[in-house]
């Protein structure tokens, strides 16, 4: 049973079109008037809609339908796309938002939620007209207007609608009722024939294969497209036909010609349904038997029906052509995209992980045995497992710019509640970062930006006083940079007050009056929880509240945020993140016989220790004049150093701030399954992983940017240290 | 889904307790057609108790009345619920299990 993944896959479209909404809604709100961008936002709606009503999501059918009511009558320019109706459309979009949530979340809408949809679409009435709310009300009621057109014209103004699933249809856990039924709330099944002519012998009967196809006359004024959708999930595997209401006869003959079941028994279908008098079935049969007896080729049974009849070929071709370019349109998407679930995603980069480790093995062995032979195959097979892996890793990696998109509603929001005029500037939508890292980034973003819309940019009345453009910016900035991504958020607000900052960390006790500080080091403090908890915070421009939660967020991810910040003129805060956490390339060491990887992204080099000019009574090497501070890896974790080494130094770098990591052996380049430590070590500092090597034997990666800091801080630390010493000898 | 049955020279009445789906399907063909030789010429169905009827269950009472009707023989619906009779009238097969009819 598989309908769990077409849920899920409803699910993933869902979020997708709700993006497209929100982005289009709000590129309207900015004047955006083009019919595209119209046809964008009702199209979202409508595909939610018709997908919701196959798995029988019918609260969100039942909103939806409304909202996409209103959407249409623009559309057609019954109503104008008003400022106050995209303000009102808004929360729409965010209330079919909550309804898929809970229905992901398989939870009832409770009563508050059922009276804000009911109060949003009251709040929509003034642009539905009558018609459209009688419409709009009871889904699946045949209305007044097609009555007429029966009345003229009997079972032609139906919709004739032929479908054989695939045979596996009920083992992939789908239903052809649940789609019939779909059908019927587009409006009313006027009949339906069950062909169960392919029901084999019992024998051969598997009782979970589908062996019946089904004939539907659909009274309905929804569009092909519409109609087309009820079987979106069941597309792949489904032959299927739709006649629009009025075909003409050849259009039927058609049909019937490219059915499997015999032509006499459909024929007798249609005339049953009426989609055909048994005269007009009668005549175009025998006219292409004479016609295929006279010519040698034979002629299209549809041009002669098409001559005899004179019936408006225009509107028939129009209708036609429509549902090949909506086919022509949905296969060229299909090729270009494919939706894989996340989950088979990881599960290939484990196996490739264990891959990469076996073949580190393999190298190992090959090594011992000396055989130069297997040595070139097996480096032949390590490029190629290289290959894999990146390849492997590419699948995951997602332009940011869709998470980004979403901060144009927050600053929109967040701007228009506090009367701000703010305009929100995207740099590098398209540098992709693994999937799962963008989920984890949302939180922290979020918190930065509302900061900087908040506390960041000034009132316009002070703003204009300062001389500056009464409407602020934010910009969200991304790049790459040597293996990582730098993330930039940077608004021209009034920019961090680092007296403010300065004396507020001494209230609270965080540092003493005598404490010097580099201005980077201030900063920092605002990522401190004893200052982020602080009562108001507005005065250190506010980047105070849960800042530290930024941090920590973004550490979980083995990444880093620095601020720079000019008073008066603007804060920028730059976020440096790995791409990806999977699998990376390492750098083998050991210290006290524990084997430990240093992700090679942030080594700089490596130097012989006892050759470097160590600075007197300090954990500090001159290094070609750069004073660089280092620790050592036994010292850190307590381990009993190796005898008679010549200690190491691998220089790492992370952000502006570099330091040493002092080990007893360098071991080379390895390709590193990072595999994250267990909830009990997740507390533990420098630690960021765990691995296995070729060996078998565990190797710990090393958490260098957290390392940096430790390294950075005990020196400053030391260093004010013998400062005082110096001030109180002086003295 | 469990079935009992009532059996007479003329005809067996099947009684169906429980639901007819894709989930049941296979234990149901079992079920179902295990005395198939020797079902008389009129099967009569109990669908009173069918809590839920999918198009795999569907497909079951269609090959039972194709089954019989090969052999002469009719499938008709003795008693059902109003969700049986929802599903069998959507489709247009009641006139499959009419009692009386027999084309």
């Amino acid at each position: 049973m598989n309908l769990d993944g077409a849920l899920k896959t409803f699910f993933a479209e869902a979020e997708e079109l709700l993006v497209s909404m929100e982005s289009a809604m709000l590129r309207m709100e900015e004047g955006d008037t083009s019919a595209d961008t119209m046809n964008e936002l009702f199209r979202a709606a409508h595909t939610i809609k018709g997908s919701a009503g196959l798995f029988g999501l019918d609260a969100i059918v039942a909103f939806t339908h409304r909202v996409e009511n209103v959407l249409d009558r623009a559309r057609d320019g019954k109503v104008e796309m008003s400022q106050e109706l995209l303000s009102l459309l808004l929360p729409c979009r965010d209330h079919i938002a909550t309804l898929v949530a809970h229905a992901m979340k398989q939870e009832d809408n409770d009563a508050e939620c059922l009276a804000h949809g009911q109060g949003l679409l009251e709040s929509l009435q003034p642009w539905l007209d009558s018609e459209d709310a009688e419409i709009a009300a009871p889904i699946g009621v045949e209305n007044a207007s097609s009555d007429l057109t029966l009345a003229t014209e009997p079972g032609r103004d139906l919709w004739h609608i032929s479908v054989r699933f695939g045979p596996d249809l009920l083992r992939n856990g789908m239903d052809p009722l649940s789609i019939i039924r779909f059908l019927g709330s587009l409006g009313e099944l006027v009949h339906i024939t069950t062909i169960e002519d392919h029901l084999p012998e019992l024998a051969l009967f598997d009782p979970e294969q589908l062996y019946l196809g089904f004939e539907i006359r659909l009274r309905s004024d929804a569009d092909q497209q519409a109609i087309e959708e009820a079987f979106t999930f069941v597309r792949e595997e489904a032959e299927l036909r739709i006649l629009p209401p009025r075909s003409n006869v050849d259009a039927y003959i058609k049909l019937i010609k490219s059915l499997p079941e015999f032509i006499h028994r459909l024929g007798e279908i249609l005339i049953k349904s009426q989609a055909l008098t048994y005269q007009e079935l009668e005549h175009a049969l025998s006219t292409q038997k004479q016609q295929a007896k006279a010519s040698a080729s034979v002629p299209l049974l549809g041009e002669i029906l098409v001559q005899e009849q004179a019936v408006a070929p225009a509107v028939l071709n129009a209708a036609l052509d429509k549902q090949k370019k909506n086919a022509e349109k949905q296969a060229s998407q299909e090729s270009r995209f494919i939706r894989v679930d996340a989950e088979r995603l990881d599960a290939l980069i484990n196996l490739i992980g264990e891959l990469v480790i076996n073949r580190q093995r393999v190298d190992l062995l090959a090594g011992k045995l000396g055989n130069s032979q297997l040595i070139e195959a097996v480096t032949a097979m390590g490029g190629f497992t290289e290959q894999i892996r990146d390849a492997a890793l590419t699948l995951r990696m997602v332009p940011i710019g869709d998470s980004f998109q979403r901060f144009r509603r927050v600053v929109r929001d967040t701007a228009k509640d506090l009367g701000k005029d703010i305009e929100l500037h995207i740099e590098g939508a398209e540098t992709e970062l693994d999937r799962s890292m963008v989920e984890k980034l949302t939180d922290p973003l979020t918190h930065i930006v509302r900061n900087a819309i908040d506390h960041g940019i000034e009132p316009m009345t002070v703003r204009q006083e300062r001389g500056k453009p009464a409407g602020g910016t934010i910009s969200l900035t991304a790049r790459h940079d040597a293996g990582n991504i730098v993330i930039g958020i940077s608004d021209d607000g009034g920019g961090l007050d680092l007296e403010r900052i300065r004396q507020k960390a001494i209230a609270n006790g965080l540092l003493d009056e005598t404490t010097n500080l580099t201005r980077h080091e201030l900063y920092q403090l605002i990522f401190h929880p004893g200052l982020s908890t602080a009562e108001q915070v507005t005065n250190l421009s506010g980047r105070g509240v849960g800042m530290d939660v930024v941090k920590r967020n973004i550490e979980a991810l083995q990444g880093g945020i620095e601020i720079e910040s000019e008073l008066g003129v603007g804060t920028q805060f730059t976020i440096r993140l790995p791409l990806t956490l999977a699998i990376i390339d390492g750098f083998h060491v050991d210290a006290g016989g524990i084997d430990f990887i240093v992700p090679q992204n942030t080594i700089l080099e490596c130097v012989d220790l006892p050759s470097t000019h160590h600075i007197e009574g300090q954990h500090c090497v001159n290094l070609r004049g750069e004073q660089v501070p280092f620790i050592r890896l036994q010292e850190l974790f307590c381990l009993t150093q190796k005898p008679g080494r010549r200690e190491k130094m691998v220089v790492v770098q992370f952000g502006e701030d570099r330091a040493g990591i002092v080990v007893d052996d360098l071991h080379g380049e390895i390709q590193t399954v990072v595999k994250p430590m267990g909830p009990i070590f997740q507390a533990l500092k420098g630690i960021g992983g765990s691995s296995l090597l070729g060996t078998g034997a565990v190797a710990l990666i090393l958490d260098v940017p957290q390392l940096i800091s430790y390294a950075v801080n005990v020196e400053n630390r030391r260093n004010n240290s013998v400062l005082a010493d110096v001030q109180r000898s002086s003295s | 889904m469990k079935i009992s049955r009532k059996k007479n020279r003329n005809q067996i009445l099947m009684k169906f307790d429980g639901e007819l789906t894709i989930y049941s399907a296979m234990q149901s063909r079992d079920l179902i057609f295990q005395d198939q030789e020797a079902w008389p010429e009129l099967v009569a169905l109990d669908l009173h108790a069918v809590e839920e009827l999918d198009t795999a269950g569907v497909q079951l009472l269609l090959l039972m009345d194709k089954l019989q009707r090969a052999r002469a023989g009719r499938v008709v619906i003795d008693s059902s619920n109003e969700q049986v009779d929802r599903v069998l009238e959507l489709l247009d097969i009641t006139h499959h299990f009419a009692p009386g009819v027999s084309q």
